[in-house]
């Protein structure tokens, strides 16, 4: 197990620094510089490549790049006048990750009830309208929902502010957002493991022996159905991920999915790159945390 | 239990919950009950550092958190602040400013007149990187500095007790707005030194010289206050004690919270449906840009159609500005009349620099249809295709190409249009290196003063991208800022001569002034709109 980790991670590093490479050749496709003035004079502009190592011939700054990245340097963005990268993720960072683990915890809650609820109620109404519920969210994608949560709760019924970061209140609406379709995961899925442990031999047993349908429900068949739910959650967050770039513009959330939209057209390199990493980092971790949880539910997965 | 009664129960709970927090005012955002302003940002600040700010929206921050030698009044003239006088030679090349006595940071210490020397050699200093050294163009070895050549103490500011010296290379009609930018406000050797590398990444690590302080904005957070500095000379005349201010990047919402009274002022301008939405309220104003649309002609020889004096000419006359505005801006912008925009600067006698100026362009479809007839016999030819190129980040990209595509195929026969939307930057180069026909071009003026549009196509400046000699034009523009810099009514007289040449040689098409809308609460006053510099400044600004 350990040295299955360990492999992996040394394949994660090789994996980032592919991607390292590929998004920093990239970039220099995109025209321009990062310097958007478009008053600056050729003089003041290779002025400025200068003072910002730009001038230097592209592998050199390759180069450059890798080794700072090395040594945990990820240069300074352009667009925000002298903060480091690492400081501009290091804020943002922890924004998006409290926004995406409220939406996992409350997905993954509503949802364990709704599976369990429909699974009990299977084929009939309640049933019914919770696979509406679930579809669609599912399929409707959470900026949409997030539109429609701010015309209801923000401007028909002003329950809860609509924008900015900091109070409670502010983190309700892109929360409920954000969660629609973790919660809608999960139902689907705890339905139908429950199902099948509902009609299994140890439900039968647990019925021959008089216990009533309550205990079978809670004592065996809900608990025996929750593991599986444990596989889902690597996916689900990184799902979460990059669900968040958007619910973060619409609720002006200075998380770092909106750091992101903002650098490319400015071309921030440094933030653009700093940000790639860490998404590309959080994946990585995210499937490593899957795969590892699923062999520890799963006996029959052997991890080599 | 049964299952609904553990919905149930939890249902109640989280009603109490959440009743019981907001009755304790855990839940913040609604607290504008008060006198307190409100204003929104559509997009994060991001930074406060006075030398290498290139944002508008920081800018407007900085702006309001600083002060300067100068501030635009609200009839937009520079008027006295921290100076105590500010004086011209008699040739315009030197100016001596006194400042006032007992001017304080926001911390209590001595602003002195050697935090205006440092804060000019701050900008022009190549170690500083500012995108803006080139404002200070002008001033005795700026550029010589900015460039690396010359050293940084050389730069023609000095200081002597609380006179402050500013020697020039050329006379600058504009000098006296250079004293109200934000870019050149004081900041305070010591204490930038001592911030390092932290200097203005937050509120903390910034020293204030302005009406007031910017408190909790940890340079990420979208909702941050500014509270009245006491520190601030003219603190008496500041009546609001608290400004909150918030980022909401989508133009919807941010309309919707000025309907919920909870900011005071807010942009319609962002889409024509919003914009359509919004016009009829009777808070609605206009808010110009002092931006100019216009076409520039690729006049190197590169294209030989546009080399041919009448073929631009029957371009201009064929463009239809009155309706090229309703259609691409929703008649929210200004159909052009000139190069200079409106609301940008005044004339001697308190007119508008562009109506003054303005040579006379007309849509005339049929002379448009002759005169391209005419050209295309000169040069042999029996039809022209020419491209336009556009940036295709700005919304009215596409329709404005759609718009002169349809007109000038229809107006003028033989004329096939080929549209070009490339990403802003590629434009910008495209337009560097004359890698076009014609190509949309959007200017915004640095300063309330004809210059920052005429000096574009002196003889060897760097924007004339369509590369045009005009000798009528260089000559008047160059006597503007030479004999005339100090005698107003002269330069309008030669930048209405200037722009009479652009007209009669059809250099290039001016389409639209570009304009916003806003909605802004009539509870609201002293608040001072420029279309250049500072563009809210909230200094007097008082709600009702």
């Amino acid at each position: 197990m350990w040295k299955y980790i360990l492999k992996r991670l040394v394949l994660m590093i090789f994996t980032l620094f592919l991607v390292i490479t590929a998004t920093f050749f990239l970039m220099q496709i995109m025209p321009g510089t990062p310097f958007n003035n478009p008053k600056l004079t050729p003089e003041a502009l290779a002025q400025l490549k200068t003072t910002y190592g730009l001038d230097l011939p592209l592998w050199q700054q390759y180069l450059n790049y890798l080794v700072g990245a090395a040594h945990g340097d990820f240069g300074i963005s352009f667009q925000y006048q002298n903060q480091p990268v690492s400081m501009l993720i290091g804020q943002r960072l922890p924004v998006s990750a409290q926004l995406g683990a409220q939406a996992l915890v409350v997905g993954v809650i509503v949802g364990l009830f709704m599976g369990a609820i429909s699974a009990r109620n299977k084929n009939n109404k309640i049933d019914g309208v919770s696979g509406i519920l679930s579809t669609l969210g599912i399929s409707v994608p959470s900026f949409i929902l997030g539109i429609i949560l701010v015309y209801l709760f923000g401007f028909k019924w002003p329950l809860f502010p609509v924008s900015g970061w900091g109070t409670f209140s502010q983190t309700i609406l892109p929360t409920l957002a954000l969660a629609a379709s973790p919660a809608a995961v999960t139902t689907r899925f705890v339905r139908s493991e429950m199902i099948e442990s509902l009609g299994s031999d140890y439900v039968q047993l647990a019925k021959a022996k008089g216990l009533s349908d309550k205990e079978i429900v809670n004592k065996h068949a809900y608990r025996n159905s929750m593991i599986p739910v444990l596989t889902l959650i690597g996916p689900m967050a990184a799902a979460l991920l990059t669900g968040s770039t958007l619910i973060e513009q619409i609720f002006s959330i200075p998380g770092i999915g909106q750091q992101f939209v903002l650098s490319i057209p400015s071309k921030d390199f440094p933030v653009i790159m700093g940000t790639t990493i860490v998404y590309a980092a959080m994946l990585m971790v995210m499937i490593l945390i899957t795969d590892i949880l699923t062999a520890i539910v799963d006996p029959r997965v052997r991890l080599q | 239990m049964e299952t609904w009664k553990k919905v149930a129960i939890g249902a109640a709970a989280v009603v109490v919950v959440g009743a019981g927090t907001r009755a304790a005012g855990l839940w913040g955002g609604s607290a504008n009950g008060g006198k307190n302003l409100s204003f929104q940002l559509p997009t994060p600040i991001q930074t406060l550092d006075i030398s290498k700010n290139t944002d508008t929206y920081s800018g407007t921050i900085i702006g309001n958190s600083g002060a300067n030698l100068m501030r635009v009044d609200s009839k937009g003239k520079p008027q006295l602040e921290l100076a105590k006088s500010v004086k011209a030679s008699k040739d315009g090349m030197t100016y001596t400013v006194v400042l006032k006595d007992g001017l304080k940071w926001s911390d209590g210490s001595k602003l002195t007149a050697q935090d205006i020397v440092y804060t000019w050699q701050r900008i022009v200093n190549p170690k500083t990187a500012s995108q803006y050294a080139y404002l200070a163009s002008g001033v005795k070895n700026a550029d010589q500095i900015s460039a690396g050549k010359a050293a940084v103490n050389t730069l023609g500011v000095t200081a002597k007790g609380n006179t402050i010296t500013f020697q020039l290379e050329r006379p600058l009609p504009q000098f006296e707005y250079l004293l109200t930018f934000t870019n050149f406000m004081p900041q305070k050797e010591s204490y930038v030194d001592k911030q390092g590398k932290k200097y203005a990444t937050n509120s903390d690590t910034t020293l204030y010289s302005g009406p007031y302080k910017v408190q909790g904005w940890n340079g990420t957070n979208n909702t941050f206050k500014m509270v009245k500095n006491d520190n601030y000379w003219d603190a008496k005349n500041v009546k609001t004690k608290e400004i909150d201010v918030q980022v909401v990047q989508k133009p919807d919402t941010a309309v919707q919270l000025y309907k919920q009274g909870k900011i005071d002022r807010v942009s319609i301008a962002n889409t024509p449906e919003l914009y359509k939405a919004n016009k009829n309220n009777k808070d609605a104003v206009k808010a110009p840009e002092a931006t100019t649309a216009f076409l520039e002609y690729n006049q190197t020889g590169k294209n030989k159609f546009l080399s041919n004096a009448k073929i631009r000419e029957a371009l201009n006359l064929a463009t239809n500005r009155k309706e090229l505005t309703d259609q691409v801006t929703s008649g929210i912008s200004t159909p052009a009349s000139g190069l200079v925009p409106e609301d940008l600067a005044k004339t001697s006698s308190g007119g508008d620099l562009a109506k003054y100026v303005a040579p006379g362009y007309t849509f005339d479809a049929k002379k448009a249809a002759d005169l391209f007839k005419e050209g295309l016999q000169e040069l042999g030819e029996k039809s022209a295709s020419l491209t336009i190129t556009s940036d295709a980040d700005s919304p009215a990209a596409k329709s404005t190409l759609d718009y002169l595509q349809g007109s000038w195929e229809k107006a003028l026969p033989g004329l096939k249009i080929n549209e070009k939307l490339v990403p802003f930057q590629q434009r910008i180069k495209d337009s560097q290196t004359q890698n076009f026909d014609v190509v949309v071009t959007l200017w915004g003026g640095d300063y309330p003063e004809g210059s920052t549009y005429y000096d574009l196509f002196k003889d060897g400046a760097s924007y004339n991208n369509g590369q045009f000699k005009n000798d009528t034009y260089t000559s008047a523009v160059k006597k503007a800022e030479t004999t005339d810099v100090l005698d107003q009514s002269a330069r309008d007289k030669d930048y209405k001569a200037a722009e009479a040449a652009l007209f009669k040689d059809s250099n290039i098409n001016p389409l639209y002034f570009r304009s916003g809308y806003s909605l802004q609460n009539p509870k609201v006053t002293g608040m001072v709109i420029n279309t250049t510099g500072l563009n809210q400044d909230w200094k007097l600004a008082v709600k009702k």
